[in-house]
């Protein structure tokens, strides 16, 4: 094993042991579900009070946990699955699944002054469909959640698997987003009686908003801002909620302290190109990330052709004579073909993984010598048990299980 | 290549394609694209507000929100929102100096930006035009992935349930009317083996189903490991597992071909449920391919090339 792959692992003990909230970030389809798994177990066998909270999590892998189907409630893991397999859990580990639409009525709940504006805004048409189907909402409210789970002061480690992102700014902005969308200042315009003061709640006349308004009405149709202005109406008093948390949530990702984020991918062009542009992202915010995780990594790569063959030929002739002695007797003809065949499909696997291999030193390159990367190599099974995520952890973490 | 494990594309027009990230979306959509473009197509492949485009990674250069030339009949463009919007009020509103009154002013910016569903049937509404330029016989949307993809295209759909008239109505009208005739347009999604990933795709087929747009055109299944032993030879694979003390060359090449047998077990499985969930004709299977993104599209290409 590498010095750079001892001193990845190391940083990932540091960050389970030691922050209070590791982020998992990355595509789709990396394994981030099963790395925040992997992550979180290891923390809640050495000792912490843990919670990984995930937004699709394999039906089986939530079986596996002893658990029948995650929910928006949080959920312990029974310390005997761990006994199960030998090793004994000091700490809690706790699971829920992210549910975006009761996330964001929760939070409206919170932030309504009385159960009557609670009530208006959740039947409004505008927000249903916000919370709903709005792809920054998930992203806001996994952010949420984050906040009102650290808030509660139950757990010492959040590991949060975020949405896969088309644009991994979403998340790190989403809180923003929504607070500039609530902004005050728009607010006040919609609630100014525009159309001969067909709007409630009127205080200003501007000229250049009735002029605005009639052209919005004229390119998007009245139905529509209507509908919108309703919203305004019904929302304006949660504002100030809306903002505060926001602005916490900021503050706590932003906290070099706590906070960890983890990049996770594969050696796939694609999703390398992704964890760059995240990288980025976290280090134009001044965020606290440089730490990658590799998954699915080849495991043939750098494997040297015979040096007893033909050029090219991984099986030499040594190789050649030991396959013909454990064979030969009930193959002949057809022996040699099958062995080409071996040959080739190896020499192709080689050169798969090679690819792997360069993506990998081509992260390492990009990142620098400040951040940490983290190669877990592509497992012949799929991971659906604890025992599987287990062994992830061996791969992340080294041997160290506390 | 088996009838089985292709698919026929009918002379469909517009080629939607969704998939999660990594499943080689971009490298197929390239792929149909040079395939139809050998058979003297004029082609238009087209990403949704793509932050970082993929199509540079395949052709170079850069893209911009108007389709400029990627290569011999390949044009290519990233339909960006303030573009699209800017076509949309256009369309609405002719008069040029209201036009910019409208796009300059603050608060349509920030209530377009942030205002749901107006966002994504502007930039659907950009594609709908492209839909009828006579520039191009087909063109291909790389969709976003997944999720976002679904979110996208049930816009139109909301804003039909949301809005009983006006220019939005309409405009929506418009684009269902378009994207849902399975003469002109189809999705094809792009899958790995794998139980998950098949899970996922048959999971989303449905959710489109019900959507009812755009018709469901087939799948991929991309990453095929394609190098297949005989019976007779996987139990001359088996034996030599079992041998000990195996040359280290031998061991590893021996695990190699059993994993790749592994996965081709679960690969077939895979392309079962598809056929089952898709129906005949509609799964095509792509193989493995090492290589620079643009040499993997362009293996995609040929193979795709027996199919169109």
């Amino acid at each position: 094993m590498s010095a750079l792959q001892r001193e990845a692992q190391e940083a990932l003990r540091h960050a389970v042991r030691d922050r209070n909230l590791v982020v998992c970030v990355g595509s789709g389809g990396v394994g981030k579900t099963t790395t925040a798994a992997a992550l979180g177990i290891q923390a809640a066998i050495d000792g912490r009070r843990v919670i990984v909270v995930t937004i699709d999590p394999a039906k089986r892998l939530a079986n596996s946990l002893g658990l029948e189907a995650l929910g928006n409630d949080q959920k312990q893991i029974d310390p005997s699955k761990f006994a199960e397999f030998g090793v004994e859990c000091k700490g809690t580990l706790h699971a829920m699944m992210l549910d975006t639409k009761a996330t964001f009525d929760e939070v409206i709940d919170k932030v309504s002054p009385d159960a009557a504006t609670r009530d208006r805004v959740l039947d409004n048409r505008i927000y249903k469909h916000i919370s709903d189907t709005l792809s920054a909402s998930h992203d806001y409210m996994a952010s949420e959640k984050l906040y009102d789970l650290w808030a509660s002061g139950k757990y010492d480690l959040i590991v949060l698997d975020t949405p896969p992102m088309k644009n991994a700014i979403d998340f790190l902005e989403a809180g923003g987003q929504l607070a500039r969308f609530l902004d005050d200042g728009i607010i006040k315009w919609f609630l100014t009686p525009h159309e001969g003061g067909r709007r409630m709640g009127a205080s200003l006349i501007s000229g250049t908003g009735t002029v605005v308004y009639r052209l919005l009405g004229r390119v998007f149709g009245n139905d529509f801002l209507d509908e919108i202005s309703e919203f305004f109406l019904a929302t304006k008093d949660l504002l100030e909620g809306f903002r505060e948390r926001a602005e916490k949530v900021g503050e706590l990702l932003h906290d070099h302290e706590m906070t960890r984020f983890v990049v996770v991918c594969t050696p796939r062009a694609v999703s390398m190109d992704e964890a760059r542009y995240f990288h980025l992202q976290l280090v134009e915010r001044a965020m606290p990330g440089g730490v990658f995780i590799v998954n699915q990594a080849g495991r043939y790569a750098g494997f040297q052709a015979a040096d007893d063959g033909e050029p090219g030929q991984f099986l030499g002739r040594s190789a050649r004579v030991w396959i013909g002695e454990q064979l030969g007797r009930k193959t002949s003809d057809r022996l040699s073909s099958f062995v080409s065949r071996l040959d080739a499909h190896f020499e192709r696997s080689v050169a798969l993984d090679n690819d792997d291999a360069r993506a990998i030193e081509g992260l390492r390159a990009f990142a620098g010598s400040a951040s940490r990367v983290c190669v877990v190599p592509r497992l012949t099974t799929d991971v659906y048990d604890l025992d599987g995520l287990l062994s992830i952890g061996g791969h992340l973490f080294g041997k160290w299980k506390g | 290549m088996t009838d089985t494990s292709a698919i026929r594309f009918g002379s469909k027009r517009l080629f939607f394609l969704s998939g999660k990230g990594g499943t080689g979306k971009t490298a197929i959509s390239v792929g149909l694209a040079r395939a139809l473009a050998r058979r003297g197509k004029r082609v238009l492949i087209v990403e949704i507000d793509a932050p970082r485009p993929n199509l540079p990674n395949y052709f170079g250069g850069s893209i911009d929100a108007q389709p400029r030339k990627l290569d011999k009949r390949i044009d290519g463009c990233n339909i960006d929102f303030f573009s699209a919007l800017r076509s949309y009020v256009q369309s609405v509103v002719p008069v040029k100096a209201v036009v910019g009154l409208i796009l300059r002013n603050s608060v349509v910016k920030i209530f377009l930006t942030a205002t749901p569903g107006a966002r994504e049937l502007v930039l659907l509404s950009r594609l709908w035009e492209f839909s009828w330029d006579p520039k191009w016989d087909h063109i291909i949307v790389d969709l976003p992935a997944s999720g976002h993809a679904l979110a996208l295209m049930r816009t139109p759909t909301l804003a039909r349930k949301t809005f009983a008239r006006g220019p939005l109505r309409k405009r929506a009208d418009a684009i269902i009317e378009r994207f849902q005739d399975p003469s002109v347009s189809g999705l094809y999604f792009c899958a790995l083996p794998g139980e998950m990933p098949i899970n996922e795709t048959i999971e989303t087929r449905q959710m489109l189903v019900d959507l009812g747009m755009p018709p469901i055109g087939g799948a991929f299944l991309n990453q095929y490991p394609d190098e297949s032993f005989s019976e007779e030879e996987q139990a001359l694979l088996a034996e030599l597992a079992a041998a000990p003390d195996a040359p280290r060359s031998v061991a590893a090449a021996v695990e190699a071909a059993i994993e790749t047998r592994r996965n081709q077990v679960v690969a077939d499985e895979g392309m079962e449920r598809l056929l089952q969930a898709f129906g005949e004709g509609s799964v095509g299977r792509l193989p493995v391919l090492p290589g620079t993104h643009s040499q993997v599209a362009d293996a995609i290409s040929l193979v795709i090339s027996e199919w169109v």
